[in-house]
């Protein structure tokens, strides 16, 4: 599989609106919060639209729910379509979760059971969903903190599995694996060499919280070195793959995010070929994420 | 029901406090590090924290009038009558002004409710749909035979907010982080709307709210003029009419003239 490569990116937040647009600074790519723009009009798109002409945009959505039992919100998918034809991003992505049920949404990641069941049902309606919208969608590991007991398989083993029957891309969060890591007692290398290598085709970097024994995903630090060394570890499996990095709280001034997007590329020139990069690079220009309706 | 969706159930009334027998802690694994319960609680925090932080988000001012142990209430309150039914946090606080003409102590302090329309109009301002705003140019072009059956659309953003009570004034001071005046009646209506993607605000005299409540009620010109009747003369009122046309168009207010 030939991997499209954006490079490297930074989640878009307000705060740094009139920056980007003033300064237009060297950042491969933008990642959106696509709920933030699911609005009529005013600043929001605007602000989107002068930005987009300046960069790539990837969506990434929170309330897909695509986990959930009830039915898929037909007025959110449409709202998801018709900003994607706006925005023509490269791609989309949301979370391998629920967040509700019973029209309810808790605007929380929740976590599923890893058995047969769950991946019946969440392969069906990511299909659903990739024959509405036209494309592969990615999904997103989470950070959790409990264990159901129904689960009957590693996390790792459940995310393949949902991956690869429903044809989608894998975003994968390696701050996630290891805030889970520690809150579940495995080894995150574990799951980073357990995920197939050719349904990834992001990452997803960040900071978090302790509390107590538990780890807390909660964007508002700088990424810390551990995590920084599961991205080397991360590289070296799945060589060149766009990679970003999302704060959400606490937000610096974006010269200081792009000085710590700096280490992501450092890390990622020491550890792959100039002649990876490169390629990945190249190679974005010609790829077309190709989607055959399964229905 | 499926087994899968049992536990959504039980997770989810967990996180709205209406588990009383909790369910879903059976379902969760303990561990040395930490028990069932103490994990699940990272998720009812979260939801709490969550929402709460959307509630003091998009009512700023409001906190700043009731005070941290008042809004505190207000929100927990909230977030147990309306549990948000939409895929965007945005839109989560929007009964804000129904709850707090129900619930005391709120429902005895009229500037509260007043207080959250403006903070809410704001916010409905902010982001509405987009039209490309009739010209002065546009007006200028109409046929004089046009003007007795002219109808007009205004922009999503233009609100009309009734108040009887200084609540402006109290929101005025507060934007500005200055003591609130004492709360006294003062009836008035502000006119909310969006100009060059900022909201703008000002006060409307009689006649102005007349002619603009008839022109976003109707959509008709002729009606407005009939509307003015009542505060101007006969000779008087085409011109003021007119006037205002002009003005709600220099003020990017009106999208459509046919």
């Amino acid at each position: 599989m030939t991997r499209p490569f954006l490079g490297f990116g930074l989640g878009l937040r307000t705060e740094h609106y009139p920056y980007i647009i003033e300064q237009t600074p060297n950042v491969d790519w933008f990642e959106i919060l696509t709920e933030n723009y699911m609005v009529a009009g005013g600043k929001p798109l605007d602000y989107l639209d002068k930005i987009r002409n300046d960069y790539p945009i990837v969506m990434h959505g929170v309330s897909l729910s695509i986990g959930s039992t009830d039915r898929l919100d037909a007025r959110y998918l449409k709202n998801f379509k018709q900003l994607i034809q706006r925005v023509q991003p490269e791609w989309v992505s949301d979370h391998l979760c629920w967040s509700g049920v019973n029209g309810t949404n808790s605007h929380d990641l929740l976590p599923l059971p890893y058995n047969e069941e769950t991946i019946a049902h969440v392969v069906q309606r990511v299909q659903q969903v990739q024959d509405y919208l036209g494309r592969r969608i990615l999904l997103e590991n989470l950070s959790s903190y409990v264990t159901y007991k129904d689960s009957e398989m590693s996390e790792w083993e459940f995310f393949n599995e949902i991956a690869r029957r429903a044809d989608c891309h894998i975003l994968l969060d390696i701050n996630n694996i290891f805030v889970s890591a520690h809150n579940h007692q495995f080894n995150p290398v574990d799951y980073i060499n357990g995920i197939d290598v050719d349904r990834v085709m992001q990452f997803h970097l960040a900071g978090h919280s302790y509390n107590g024994e538990m780890i807390i995903d909660t964007h508002d630090h700088a990424v810390c070195d551990p995590v920084w060394a599961l991205y080397e570890s991360a590289l070296k499996r799945f060589g060149a793959v766009s990679t970003m990095i999302e704060r959400d709280d606490n937000i610096p001034p974006f010269a200081q995010l792009r000085k710590e997007l700096a280490i992501a590329e450092d890390i990622a020139s020491r550890t792959l070929s100039a002649e990876a990069l490169h390629i990945s690079t190249t190679s974005n220009n010609n790829t077309e994420l190709s989607y055959e309706q399964t229905a | 029901m499926n087994k899968l969706r049992k536990l959504q159930h039980e997770f989810q009334n967990y996180l709205l406090g209406d588990d009383s027998e909790q369910l879903i802690i059976k379902r969760v694994k303990s561990t040395p590090q930490r028990t069932a319960e103490q994990r699940m609680l990272f998720y009812s925090n979260a939801y709490i924290l969550r929402l709460k932080e959307a509630l003091s988000s998009d009512y700023e001012r409001l906190h700043s009038y009731l005070g941290d142990e008042l809004f505190d209430t207000l929100m927990l309150q909230y977030i147990k009558h309306y549990p948000s039914k939409h895929p965007s946090l945005r839109y989560f606080g929007q009964y804000m002004v129904q709850l707090v003409k129900q619930l005391e102590p709120f429902k005895s302090l009229v500037e509260v409710a007043e207080i959250a329309s403006i903070e809410q109009a704001f916010a409905n301002s902010f982001d509405a749909a987009d039209c490309h705003c009739v010209t002065q140019q546009q007006l200028a072009q109409l046929a004089p035979e046009a003007w007795a059956t002219l109808s007009l659309k205004f922009h999503d953003s233009v609100q009309l907010l009734p108040q009887r009570y200084n609540s402006f004034q109290i929101w005025q001071a507060l934007d500005k982080a200055q003591a609130p005046p004492q709360k006294m009646p003062d009836e008035c209506t502000w006119l909310i709307w969006r100009h060059n993607l900022v909201s703008h605000y000002r006060a409307l005299e009689k006649a102005e709210l007349s002619a603009l409540i008839t022109a976003k009620t109707t959509g008709s010109f002729a009606s407005v003029c009939e509307a003015l009747l009542e505060h101007f003369s006969e000779e008087e009122t085409p011109m003021r009419a007119v006037g205002y046309l002009q003005q709600w168009i220099n003020e990017q207010m009106v999208c459509e003239i046919n």
